[in-house]
This record gives structure tokens, sequence and C-alpha cells, in this order.
């Protein structure tokens, strides 16, 4: 009974906060019509709350949300053994042929090894046979180190980096709480993970664009890295908080992700940078695989320390409890995530983007964007990216040169015939 | 139209008409960006999971799809 009350208090407050989808998407009208939710594929477990550094642009600590003072520092055992217990069911129930668990935080390393690995080990024993099991961590790099990176190969757990370009624009913003700069730290956990012996877990790179940096020298510190793949993610914002944009420029966003495609591009690089590859692929006539552009649906849950299931964190940077979903893994199953509108928004593709957004060509490709991006007061998330005219640029430019490289194909074709 | 600068033109067509297009066409060359998201996209039409939207906060390329 208390949870149910608790459930209800959260969705009268995101009815509040956001129209769509919390008062105007009708479930039993989709439900009506055919449509069936995905899935959960994605499942993030928030291991430990704290970070040992102190990014300025953090949407966890530094935006709007800040449930993470009220939730226990550490997940409890008992947490992540009732995530992974429902995500069995979850698995057997829906006959899933793989899901992702990713281990997140604040710093999921702050957890320490010995508790990663004997999650690791209990999760991919509790996964029917037949299922491929995902497990990966984000992490800031700092506390990698030989013996940490031993432990998570003997587990199988990839290992993803975020890193901000050169040393000074890294510097500038991932700071620890002393207020010095963590480059010099992540250099060396990546020069580790570029070795041929810890290769296989070395996942990728996540970059956050700062549009005021050299775009190029980004790029470059980014490959000499030698990662399998580059991620490049917008600042979250929305209508209410927009993005950062320096004097005299109006798509900055897009300028400086057209300077780095144009490298990339040319240069036929092997590394995939999954927002261009993603673009291309829409353009193609694929689906997208990230939350940043296409109309993909939306198959992930993040559950808290304390338990709690809420919608992925990206969305703390709109407003305070934009998350929750009143849900609990200790009492709830994860099927009833799929009941959330939150959660079906980001599944029903066209059906959730504005009426602006479906007379514009190109929402077959940016999807209106990332769903935190929509974000106004009030209405909700039924609204254009608030990077739309930077979307609708990058987009373009790409096309241009994949048509041109068609073309150029065609014609080569021809001429040997 | 496809000639046409889309940066110039706000009506232009999104998706790029390959249809007609052999698929060995697309794929050539080796290790391009084309070649690799032609085969993402080919890959994908056997996935039995359709293709899903992952989590952004994470850094690894889903080669399933």
């Amino acid at each position: 009974m208390i949870d149910r009350v608790s459930t209800e208090v959260v969705r009268a407050a995101q009815r509040e906060a956001a129209a769509w989808p919390y008062r105007e998407l009708d479930l039993a009208r989709l439900r009506a019509d055919g449509w069936h939710p995905t899935p959960i594929h994605d499942l993030i477990l928030k291991v430990h709350q704290r970070c040992n550094l102190a990014c300025d642009y953090c949407f966890v600590y530094t935006q709007a949300d800040q449930t993470w003072r009220d939730r226990p520092a550490v997940m409890p055992d008992e947490v992540w053994r009732a995530a992974v217990a429902s995500l069995g069911r979850h698995v057997r129930r829906h006959r899933l042929s793989g899901v992702r668990v990713i281990l997140h935080g604040g710093e999921p390393l702050l957890y320490g090894v010995s508790r990663l690995g004997l999650l690791a080990s209990e999760l991919r024993a509790e996964m029917p046979a037949g299922c491929k099991v995902h497990i990966g961590l984000q992490t800031n790099g700092v506390l990698l180190n030989e013996k940490v990176i031993g432990s998570l190969r003997q587990h199988r757990i990839m290992v993803g980096v975020s890193v901000d370009g050169v040393e000074a624009d890294h510097d500038r913003h991932r700071v620890g709480p002393n207020g010095r700069g963590s480059f010099a730290a992540v250099r060396d956990a990546i020069d580790l993970l570029r070795r041929p012996e810890n290769r296989s877990i070395y996942g990728g790179l996540l970059c956050t664009v700062a549009p005021e940096t050299d775009p190029i020298a980004c790029y470059e510190q980014l490959r000499a890295f030698e990662p399998p793949m580059i991620d490049f993610l917008l600042p979250h914002a929305n209508w209410e908080r927009p993005p950062r944009r320096p004097a005299g420029t109006t798509t900055p966003y897009a300028d400086w992700l057209v300077r780095v495609f144009d490298r990339w591009y040319d240069e036929s690089d092997a590394i995939s940078v999954r927002l261009f590859e993603d673009i291309i692929t829409l353009l193609l006539g694929g689906g997208g695989q990230s939350e940043q552009v296409g109309l993909s649906p939306s198959a992930m849950v993040v559950v808290e320390s304390d338990g709690a299931i809420e919608q992925v964190d990206s969305l703390k940077s709109a407003y305070d409890g934009a998350c929750a979903t009143g849900l609990n893994i200790l009492h709830d199953d994860l099927d009833a995530a799929l009941e959330d509108h939150g959660i079906v928004a980001r599944q029903i593709g066209r059906a959730a983007l504005s009426a602006h957004c479906l007379q514009c060509p190109v929402h077959q490709v940016c999807g209106a964007g990332h769903y935190v991006h929509r974000y106004r007061p009030g209405s909700g998330f039924r609204n254009p990216s608030v990077y739309c005219e930077d979307m609708r640029i990058l987009i373009g430019h790409i096309r241009d040169r994949v048509a041109a490289e068609i073309r150029q194909r065609e014609t080569e074709v021809v001429e040997a015939r | 139209m496809e000639n046409a600068s889309t940066t110039d033109n706000p009506t232009w067509p999104p998706l790029l008409d390959v249809t007609r297009r052999p698929m060995v066409e697309l794929l050539a060359n080796g290790d391009t960006a084309l070649a690799r998201c032609t085969n993402r996209l080919i890959r994908s039409l056997d996935d039995p999971d359709g293709v899903i939207s992952a989590f952004q906060n994470y850094a690894f390329q889903n080669l399933a799809s």
C-alpha cells in the first residue's frame, strides 16, 4: 500500500511538471492500436552515488535534480541481487537473446573491484543459457590501474572512459575536489587499456562537446588513444536552460562537429564514431543505436543505490524528480517500468514527436534529438530539441558528404565498364 | 535532388535513395564509414531484438546490429 501511494505521489508530480507524456500520452489508446512495449535491454546499476571528480557540467551533482543526496552512497548487496533476479525473470519472460548491464555512478570503481567481480559472476549465473550478457562500466579513469584492470578483465567487464580532448580542455572541466585536472591520471589509465592484453575490455571513449575548443585537436587527441569507438555528447540543456553559445555563433555545436566529421570521414578511420555512424546509417534508411538521434525504441532503466527504478539520469538536467517512476526493484518487477509514461514515451517513435518536428523531413534522422534536450517547463518533452538547428546543419552536411561519395562510386563503376 | 546542397534547401529529402545501387558498390573500399554503416544496416535486418537505442553515457559500440 505504501508503495502504491508513493508511486501515485511521483506520478502526480510528473503530471504537474511535464504535460507530455504524463498527462497527454494515452497508453490505453496505444495498446488498442496494437502497440507493445519493448522489453528492457540495458539495465544501468548505480552502484556508487559519489564521485571522486567534480566536473563542472555534471548532470548528477550540478543540475536541477539533487536526489543523490538522499540515497545510500553505496548500493547494498540486497539491491543489486534483487536487480539481477528481476532481470533474469525479465529475460526469461520475454525470451531475450541478449542484455547489457552497465555499472555506473557517480564513479563505479569506488564500489571496489572485488564487489564488482562478485556482482558480475552472480549476474552471469542468473541469466538463462543462450542469453548474451554484456557487462560494462563507464569511468572517469582516475582509479584504473594494472590491478583493477586485471580484475575487470578476469570478470569480462568492458570499460568506457570519459575524456574531454586535449589536456588543457579536459582539465578545465574534469577536476578533482581540490580543483586539479584529471587528464594525467586518465591518460595513464588509457595507456594501460591500450596494451594488447587489455584491449579486449577497452570499450571506448566519451567526450562532451565544448564549442570554444579546437575540434581537430580534440579529435586527434582521442584518436591517439586508439579507442575502438568514440562518442561525442552534446552538453545536457533544454528550452529553460539553453546550451552555452559563444558570442557571434548560432550553431557552434554543429560547426564543431562538422569539422570533426570531415577529418574523420576524409581519413577513413577505422575508429567508429557512434554519433556519425548513427546518422549515416539513418540516412541510408536503417535504425539508430544511440539516444542522440533516430527513432529506435529506448529500452533502458536505471536502478539507483536505494533500489529506485528510474529513467536515465541525464533527465536530472530537466527538473527535480524527472527520472522518478515511483517503483523500486526491492518490491516491483521490471515489467512494471514498461507501464511508466516516461519510459513508454521513449519507445513509440514518431508518435512522441511534436507537430513542428513531424512537419520537418529531418525528423526521420534526428528523431527530435535526445529526449532530454526537448524539455520545456509545463509542456514537457514533446518539443523539438534545443539543439534543433545544430542537428539540422550537422545532418545536412553529413548527407551531402555521403551523397557525394555514392555519386563518385557510381561514376567509377560506369567508367570501369 | 541529391545534387542540391542540403544546407541551402530546407525541403531536402532526408534519406539517401540507394535502392538501385548494388550493395557491393556501397561495401567496396574496405573499412570506410559508408561500408561499415551499410554492413551494420544489413546485420540489423537479422537482429531478433530489432534495433534498440542504447544508453548514451556508456562508450561501447554494439556490433550486433
